[in-house]
């Protein structure tokens, strides 16, 4: 499998929308002129013009070769899982304490990744959460 | 002389030996456990050193840094799977040998490879870094805005797929770095009105997010990917006639030598890092090879090539972080992080305002060195038992350590929500191609290059002609374009056939 020059095309777009983004609401926004020296604003700008030409640049050069790329990874399940499994482990670290993160993310994440074993499961989340649990008590 | 003996003495102390000791034995365990690469062990390596004095916490990761090169040579022998880039080279003759009945060879290879390498290595920084340091004091803001964008722009090249997508994320690590309070006028930029923001971006949490959860998430990828399909058998550890005597050594000693000065030589240029040592070390000794070494079907030559340059490359690009500020590598990045944490800014002046603890470093790598040869030799087939663990407990595990390691550093969860982002940015510039490491050096010295860049212009007065007064910087300028036209050639992609990360 190949890439696409339509995925090439919307990877150029995707990424030059975020600069012109940038460039043209995000830093006009987010600063203020500083009253004196180099405005705020200068190296912001100056980065996010040079990140475009050179995603234009390797967009172009991409799109005209003849060197075919291979296809993008499929889907997203690996990187949703993965987030998901991050964020609950910040959500209990918020309101049960470092402990209690330290034993259930372990747990939350080898169930995600399709073990289903009791044994190995209970361990890891027993033997980390009261590691955990006597440093940081 | 007085900082070299203090350091030295520093090193020397029980409790710096014993933070060196544990670093090399999690960076062993953590090299050897399938999917941990060297940055994502040092990235959740770095809150575990946030209670330690800052000696202590660069010799616990330096630790790390080394002797998970080292182990991760034991998966590439005994499983043919490559638990870096680097290794890769190392599974040409490693896995045969393991096959041939000789795993222990290969591993004892590999093994008195990477700890001359690094001990040449240490010496090449130790004699290097001071000099170049002094030199480095002479040079003004013009000339280190130029030798920025050199070292950006070598990074660029090699240390991704495509140059143009390198300076990309190089530039786009510098752009978060602006994120914070201006550094002349001193008014919030680009801070969506949050307090947490005014400081800039966590840099442990970029870290963290960058290089070991979103790795977690390519290996979750990759895991699911994999099921299903045949594993590779391992191989065992205890046969009869595999002893590595002193024969063996002297069969492989002119290898390691010369490896470990192509491994320092490379791993002194900012960038190109140890894959290409590695390939650049076994393409040399595979040229050099006699009648009889067969390459690729297991010769043990090829494992001590390979190895050593690895491990050569670690000290090495701490020569450009020491004397310069520029961190070479992503593990000499990560070093930033973690001396940052403990208030040493890296730079030409490190030698002055902080000597005595530059010199405790240097002591504390060649005990790293020696050590790692001792937990490696003693520690060698039960070290390989760790390859059995599976990845669905590692990734959990390490998805743990990210969490709560974001959040340790200021005790804020604030600072694992940009982790937890950042490692969704990280994992989709992986999918697209753009060089996380190469971001994370730009982030790493964008403040630098702000302040340089500033003092640059107002010395010209904003007038380009002024440059024609600054013939080093031009000259600087003038290598870096040469060598953005050789990557955009191809040379990059003959060098550099391993992408790091």
């Amino acid at each position: 499998m190949t890439r696409s020059r339509a995925s090439l095309l919307a990877e150029m777009l995707l990424l030059g929308g975020g600069c012109l983004a940038l460039l043209f609401w995000i830093i006009p926004t987010q600063t203020s002129e500083g009253g004196f020296g180099l405005s705020p604003a200068f190296l912001p700008n100056i980065l996010a013009a040079a990140i475009l030409l050179l995603v234009l640049a390797d967009g172009v050069l991409r799109l005209t070769a003849r060197r075919p790329e291979s296809a993008y990874p499929a889907g997203f399940g690996a990187l949703a899982r993965s987030l998901a499994v991050a964020g609950f482990g910040a959500i209990v670290l918020a309101y049960a304490g470092v402990a209690a993160s330290a034993a259930l993310t372990p747990a939350a994440g080898m169930l995600a990744l399709g073990e289903r074993r009791p044994l190995p499961v209970l361990a890891t989340s027993a033997l980390l959460g009261g590691a955990f649990w006597l440093v940081f008590r | 002389m007085s900082d070299l003996l203090l350091g030295f003495g520093d090193a020397l102390t029980p409790v710096t030996i014993l933070f060196v000791f544990l670093g090399v034995l999690l960076g062993y365990a953590i090299g050897v456990l399938p999917g941990l690469n060297r940055p994502a062990a040092l990235a959740i390596a770095i809150p575990l050193s946030y209670y330690m004095t800052p000696l202590s916490a660069v010799a616990f990761l330096i630790g790390i840094a080394k002797a998970s090169g080292a182990g991760g040579a034991t998966t590439a022998v005994l499983i043919n799977v490559p638990g870096e880039p680097n290794a890769a080279v190392t599974c040409l003759d490693g896995y045969p040998l393991a096959r041939k009945g000789k795993a222990r060879q290969a591993l004892q290879a590999a093994l008195y490879g990477s700890v001359i390498g690094d001990i040449v290595g240490t010496l090449a920084l130790i004699l290097l870094a001071r000099p170049l340091a002094n030199f480095a004091l002479k040079i003004g803001p013009v000339e280190m805005t130029a030798l920025m964008l050199l070292a950006l722009t070598f990074i660029a090249a090699l240390a991704g797929k495509s140059l143009l997508r390198g300076l990309a994320a190089g530039i786009f690590g510098m752009l978060v770095a602006t994120i914070g309070l201006d550094i002349e006028s001193g008014t919030p930029r680009m801070t969506f009105e949050q307090v947490e923001l005014l400081d800039g971006v966590p840099l442990l949490a970029i870290t963290v997010g960058m290089l070991a959860l979103s790795e977690m998430v390519i290996q979750t990828e990759e895991l699911f990917s994999q099921r299903g399909g045949a594993a590779t058998p391992p191989v065992r550890t205890d046969a009869s006639g595999d002893r590595f005597g002193w024969g063996e050594f002297r069969h492989v000693l002119p290898t390691i030598m010369r490896s470990s000065v192509i491994g320092t030589a490379i791993g002194i240029i900012p960038g190109l890092g140890p894959s290409v040592a590695s390939f650049a070390s076994y393409g040399i000794a595979k040229r050099f090879a006699r009648p009889g070494e067969r390459y690729g079907e297991g010769e043990l030559k090829g494992v001590a090539a390979a190895e050593t340059a690895d491990n050569a490359v670690v000290p090495a690009s701490f020569i450009p972080l020491f004397a310069l500020g520029l961190p070479g590598s992503v593990s000499a990045a990560i070093l930033i992080a973690a001396l940052t944490v403990h208030g040493v800014i890296p730079g030409p002046r490190l030698f002055e305002e902080h000597g005595r603890l530059i010199y405790g470093i240097y002591g504390t790598m060649i005990v790293a060195a020696l050590l790692m040869l001792v937990v490696g030799r003693v520690g060698l087939v039960a070290f390989a038992q760790l390859t059995r663990v599976p990845a669905a407990v590692i990734i959990p595990v390490v998805t743990m350590l990210c969490v709560v390691g974001a959040y340790l550093e200021v005790h804020s969860l604030f600072a694992v929500w940009v982790m937890i982002g950042f490692a969704a940015l990280g994992y989709l510039m992986h999918r697209f191609d753009y060089s996380r490491v190469t971001f994370l050096i730009g982030f790493v010295i964008g403040p630098q290059f702000e302040l340089s860049l500033r003092q640059t212009l107002i010395v010209t007065d904003r007038d380009p002609a002024a440059l024609l007064g600054h013939p080093i910087a031009l000259a600087i300028l003038a290598v870096a374009a040469l060598g953005a036209l050789f990557s955009l050639r191809g040379g990059s992609r003959a060098l550099s056939s391993g992408d790091a990360v």
